[in-house]
């Protein structure tokens, strides 16, 4: 059923409404008009645009696969289980969606850092600490993207007609068959959306990555770090990046435009 | 009553006829007592069908009908009585503080037909009737190739053969109802239950369905359990209908006694359906008694006849109007039921008639009296047998 107006829409909400478009249009055609782009693909392979390009890509697929381990069963926990505090958990589970990232970063570091609650027992046992290193990349991009596949899974868990798993029972499959056979093909769609929203807000990830893992180029700095460090000192190479980062989410919004945008 | 030692063995004769009494395990049929209780709903249902028999489980929305699957197919445990099948305690529950036993609904291998037949969305209609042979008990998996010739065998059976590769979201209601009893027998259950098999079909095909189902039901060894809201279907089908209301029995028994002598003015209102055998030519039946009647719609060869009882109405005189079916016949029986009187008429056409006991007073109605009874083409329903 169209909800489309025929003629003419009112000449207040045109205006208003076109100008509300430039407030994201106008920014996209900035960053355009100032891309070098005959260099561009000389500075997507070399320096430091290059070593970003390396570390997002490693860091942000592992915390997407991460993600996917993890935030799997507990969605499936968080839909189908009742235990204590539950509703809390879900609530501290889908904390970093709101919460500012740098705060998250904080946190990570007061757990996990050199003095952390956590990370000072595990460097003096092992030496092993995650700031400054790839892993507390992956660990900050974990938790800000994972909380984007738990609520999709966890909603598509809960929608699921119990009648199929009910119907799997009944002819004799138990409850990892009917998992495996059942659920997790029919929450197949909400699970690929889960993982590749996880990955994209992985890969934009800033604050929490800067305050718990640090800035350091070829190790620690991903593609929204080298953006900031770059505005500084090499502006084509900070739009260059700018311009990657603009392109891959813009691909990731359009292809899950009916999954997610229109479930919530 | 002088010779009380003579009295002796005659009193043992009926434990000694019916060894299953003193030997569960013996029997193949379902024993059950369901008790749930949640909130301020109480079901308290006792079951208990033969093999080869199929009862019917008849209540309006709301009457525990759906706890009693949930329990019964292992989705739900039970809070008192206990459920046996084929000798084998399923679950029990004896109270609070006592031991619960729960087959896992994956244990219990009841075949179930689920209201809205449940076909897995993502697999083919085909590899939906295999998946029990696939997947099933780690015991009886066969390979893929095997199951799936099993499963269009059942398929050809049931008359959907040529679906085999189609998503059950391109096939109708009617044909994923046959997949939904190909997929349950496919596994050779001890038991089938089918949870309002027909209630999501139009009214063509529910006819056409309920053929299918008696088939089904006939061939099948096993006790047979139908859940049902709709008397027509509880009728058609079943050897015995047990009815529930807010979670309590009714009444219990053949179709005929239930008819005949209803407990309450609800099953009453319930049961009374007139169901008659005839054979059908256009819109025109000759019923199994001699009686010619005129209904709505056309059909071919034999058929069932369903006429409600208020839908009869009842005149002194030769009535003349827009009614197709006027006949004049004798009252053979009266039964007052709380606010109706139920008329029982004779030849040429015996069925009931409910009426108000003012209209009952106002005919002057007593058993012997010559009356004309009247009903419209379109409140004779049929379906073919």
């Amino acid at each position: 059923m169209s909800r489309r107006v025929v003629g003419r829409p009112p000449l207040v909400l045109l205006l208003l409404g076109s100008v509300g478009a430039m407030v994201f249009v106008v920014p996209l055609i900035g960053l355009a008009s100032r891309t070098p782009w005959r260099s561009l693909p000389t500075l997507l392979t070399t320096g430091i645009v290059a070593e970003a390009l390396r570390v997002s890509a490693i860091t942000s697929l592992s915390a997407a696969a991460l993600s996917l381990v993890l935030g799997l069963p507990l969605a499936w926990l968080l839909a189908r289980t009742d235990f204590p505090g539950r509703r809390l958990l879900r609530a501290v589970v889908t904390l970093p969606m709101v919460l500012p990232p740098v705060v998250g970063g904080a946190a990570l570091w007061f757990a996990l850092g050199r003095r952390g609650l956590i990370g000072e027992p595990l460097y003096d046992a092992t030496g092993f600490l995650f700031p400054f290193s790839i892993w507390g990349v992956i660990l900050a991009n974990t938790f800000v993207a994972m909380p984007f596949l738990v609520i999709t899974l966890e909603a598509a868990f809960r929608s699921l007609d119990p009648q199929f798993e009910a119907a799997a029972a009944s002819l004799g499959a138990n409850r990892l068959t009917v998992f495996l056979r059942v659920t997790l093909p029919l929450v197949g769609p909400s699970l690929a959306a889960g993982v590749v929203l996880a990955w994209a807000r992985a890969l934009g990830e800033f604050g929490a990555t800067i305050t718990f893992a640090g800035n350091l180029e070829g190790r620690t700095q991903t593609l929204p770090l080298a953006v900031y460090l770059a505005l500084q000192s090499d502006i084509e190479a900070a739009v260059a990046t700018s311009l990657v980062l603009v392109a891959i989410s813009l691909t990731v919004l359009l292809v899950l435009k009916d999954r997610w945008w229109q479930r919530t | 009553m002088n010779q009380p030692h003579m009295n002796q063995p005659h009193m043992n004769q009926p434990h000694m006829n019916q060894p299953h009494m003193n030997q569960p395990q013996v029997n193949r049929g379902l024993r059950a007592q369901i008790g749930v209780d949640r909130g301020d709903f109480t079901l308290d249902l006792p079951l208990s069908i033969d093999p080869g028999s199929t009862l019917a489980l008849l209540g309006p929305n709301g009457a525990g009908k759906s706890t009693a699957v949930t329990t019964l197919a292992g989705l739900r445990p039970l809070d008192r009585g206990f459920i046996e099948l084929a000798g084998r305690t399923l679950d029990r529950a004896d109270g609070p503080g006592h031991l619960h036993h729960l087959v896992p609904a994956d244990q219990r291998r009841i075949g179930v037909v689920f209201q809205h037949y449940a076909l897995f969305p993502h697999l083919s209609v085909i590899d939906n009737v295999a998946f029990g042979l696939r997947h099933g008990p780690a015991d009886g998996r066969i390979n893929k190739q095997h199951a799936r010739t099993i499963a269009s065998q059942w398929l050809e059976r049931l008359g959907v053969g040529s679906l085999a590769e189609h998503r059950p979201s391109e096939i109708s209601g009617g044909q994923a109802q046959r997949v939904a009893l190909a997929r349950a027998l496919v596994v050779e259950p001890p038991m089938l239950l089918l949870d309002e098999p027909l209630s999501a079909l139009d009214v063509t095909t529910r006819a056409e369905l309920r053929r299918v189902l008696r088939t089904v039901l006939n061939d099948f060894e096993g006790p047979r359990l139908l859940i049902t809201h709709d008397p027509t279907d509880a009728f058609m089908l079943a050897d015995q209908i047990c009815i529930l209301e807010q979670g309590q029995v009714v009444q219990t028994g053949a179709p005929e006694e239930i008819r005949a002598h209803p407990a309450t003015p609800y099953v009453a209102d319930l049961t009374g359906l007139n169901l008659l055998e005839g054979v059908s030519s256009g819109t025109t039946i000759t019923t199994a008694s001699g009686a010619t009647l005129s209904a709505a719609t056309s059909a071919a060869g034999p058929v069932m006849l369903a006429i409600r009882p208020n839908a009869v109405s009842l005149h002194p005189d030769e009535p003349h109007g827009s009614p197709r079916n006027t006949w004049a016949t004798t009252v053979t029986g009266l039964e007052p039921l709380g606010d109706t009187v139920r008329v029982q008429l004779g030849q040429p056409l015996p069925i009931m008639v409910d009426i108000t006991p003012a209209a009952a007073v106002d005919l002057d109605l007593h058993i012997g009296s010559i009356i004309w009874a009247a009903v419209k083409a379109t409140e004779v329903s049929v379906s073919p047998s």
